[in-house]
């Protein structure tokens, strides 16, 4: 990985890109503060939150926090929140929002975000497409809707719905999934169709498009080439594990592998300017590491974009 | 990898029928059968979540972890896993549904282990009060006597009756005497810590006297005899007023009024 920089170079040539670069004149939610010519966050992370305050390893633009970790905490934990705040734009990234499930929208919790967002100057609310509760219990984790036409439009709905009540778009990021079930569409259409029936942004993953490549024997690039990139609001990096010869598990614990830098530099080769965010939610012994991940990628931005 | 072929599948003709049948299939292990599925995939589902419910539990409760035997830590955790109904968005809290999960199913008795609830509410109380919304202080001065001035609580704290002197519990010896315990947890002012103290009884009436009616030590005290009708002995206000003295350095009392 050490050489990744040198041969991007090469990747260029090899790489056939067919798309034009989108002239993208999106109606973007972040404050202008967002707006350095490259930004590069990392997700905000208890385990290490010293280390963004220490200003000597890692240096991010911006973080992002799951709501449901920081709604309601008081004592240390506020304490650190507020001085992420002031160092740091915040974006939220939900977790057990489930825009998938057929329980009812838990329009409570919906405000509680919409009030944290307040609180913090925040102009982004993210979360996954998929479903974490059913049958009235949460499930703690991020499970494949079915691709079906009733998906589609339950969605669609749903994310309509919390769109009405934190009055802006929702942005919807594409999971990685260690199955599909029930089938019936491409996951492709699948996730174009509910962002233009629910008319909302969208956070695309890079990791997760490789991942489900290898798991669901697809075109990784084909996938992206397809996507509405001007829907895109940021993108999400990461390291995954592969576990058996059929199956990646999306870790976001390990490093970014090279084919995931390269699948990266494609995609930002079609599309304008959006930030990116580097996800790491354990294995935090090598923090430079980190620092070395979104160099690189603020490297493949700045080439691309600048 | 095996995807399953179609002759088991159960027939499902709505998007909610599958996600809920999914649901089933990840909290139970109950064998299902879906179409253009993968078994591998679906099981690392289930490890996956399985491993979120009982880190939660396993950092929430350390102690309790280690009183169980791996025998038992298994039963319970793999029992909750597959009947409750998690209801809290927040995975921090979902142990607080373990510890009445665990009582409601009377499992202390179970285990032969009668104080294994009061270690769970104790145990929870810490991450409950470390977590807990900041509340508004009221106006106070560090300078005072605690005789004569009135003594200001730091609201951030909750007192808790147990049966079991349940902070004294030793993971090697795994046994305590039943004995009425009050405790008080709260939060340090300062490391932001939840701490603990462990009160008489005596104590906790006092201490209920100057939150109740906002007074000195002194007047608590005089309070008390008035209702116990006799005089305490110059040794025991003393053994209390160096308590009280001590929760004034802990910050359990934020100072004085102004
Ligand atoms: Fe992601």
């Amino acid at each position: 990985m050490v050489f990744y920089l040198a041969i991007i170079i090469i990747i260029r040539i090899t790489t056939t890109i067919t798309n034009d670069k989108l002239s993208v004149n999106q109606q973007s939610q972040f404050s202008e503060i967002m707006k350095k010519d490259i930004n590069i966050g990392l997700g905000f992370k208890k385990e290490i939150d010293e280390e963004f305050f220490s200003n000597n390893t890692i240096n991010p633009d911006f973080v992002e926090v799951a709501p449901e970790n920081w709604i309601g905490l008081g004592g240390y934990w506020k304490q650190v929140l507020n001085k992420v705040a002031d160092k740091y734009p915040i974006i939220t990234h939900g977790l057990s929002l489930s825009v998938g499930s057929y329980d009812d929208l838990d329009i409570r919790f919906i405000k509680q975000v919409k009030s944290f967002m307040n609180e913090y100057d925040i102009d982004i609310y993210s979360e996954h497409l998929s479903f974490a509760k059913t049958n009235n219990a949460h499930l703690y984790d991020l499970l494949p809707i079915p691709f079906r036409e009733d998906s589609i439009k339950h969605v669609s709905e749903r994310i309509k719905q919390v769109q009405d009540i934190i009055n802006k778009p929702l942005v919807i990021e594409n999971v990685s999934y260690y199955t599909s079930v029930e089938q019936e569409i491409l996951e492709i259409d699948f996730i174009k169709e509910i962002l233009h029936q629910a008319d909302c942004k969208m956070l695309l993953d890079v990791n997760n498009v490789y991942v489900n490549s290898f798991n669901h024997n697809y075109d990784a690039y084909d996938f992206i080439k397809k996507l509405p990139l001007d829907r895109v609001e940021y993108i999400h990096m990461a390291g995954h594990k592969k576990v058996s010869d059929n199956l990646i598990i999306d870790t976001h614990g390990e490093s970014i592998i090279d084919e995931v830098y390269k699948l990266f530099d494609y995609t930002t080769s079609l599309m304008g300017n959006v930030p990116v965010l580097l996800e790491r939610d354990f294995n935090f012994d090598d923090i430079k590491g980190l620092q070395y991940e979104m160099d690189t990628m603020r490297e493949i931005c700045k080439n691309n974009w600048i | 990898m095996k995807t399953h072929e179609s002759k088991n599948k159960l027939k499902f003709t709505s998007g909610k029928e599958i996600q809920d049948s999914m649901g089933h299939y990840m909290l139970t292990g109950d064998t299902m059968k879906f179409n253009n599925s993968k078994e591998e995939g679906l099981k690392a589902y289930r490890d996956l979540i399985f491993n979120n419910f009982e880190g939660s539990i396993e950092t929430a409760f350390p102690i309790f972890n280690k009183i169980l035997s791996n025998k038992e830590w298994e039963l319970v955790v793999a029992d909750f896993f597959e009947n409750n109904k998690s209801q809290y968005n927040e995975l921090w809290k979902l142990p607080k549904e373990f510890v009445e999960y665990f009582e409601d199913k009377k499992y202390a008795e179970a285990f032969n282990k009668p104080y294994l609830n009061n270690l769970l509410s104790f145990e929870w109380m810490e991450v409950e009060v470390f977590n807990m919304s900041d509340v508004d202080f009221p106006e106070y001065k560090k300078e005072g006597n605690i005789n004569t001035d009135v003594l200001v609580v730091n609201p951030e704290y909750s007192m808790d009756v147990y049966d079991y002197p349940i902070h004294k519990i030793n993971i090697e010896k795994k046994e305590l005497d039943k004995i009425q315990t009050i405790i008080i947890t709260y939060r340090n002012i300062k490391t932001k810590n939840a701490e603990y103290v462990s009160l008489s009884v005596l104590d906790a009436f006092i201490f209920e006297q100057i939150i109740e009616s906002k007074i000195s030590f002194n007047k608590a005290i005089s309070i008390v005899e008035k209702q116990l009708n006799e005089k305490l002995p110059n040794d025991v206000v003393s053994v209390s007023e160096k308590m009280f003295e001590e929760l004034l350095s802990n910050s359990l009392f934020l100072g004085y009024k102004i």
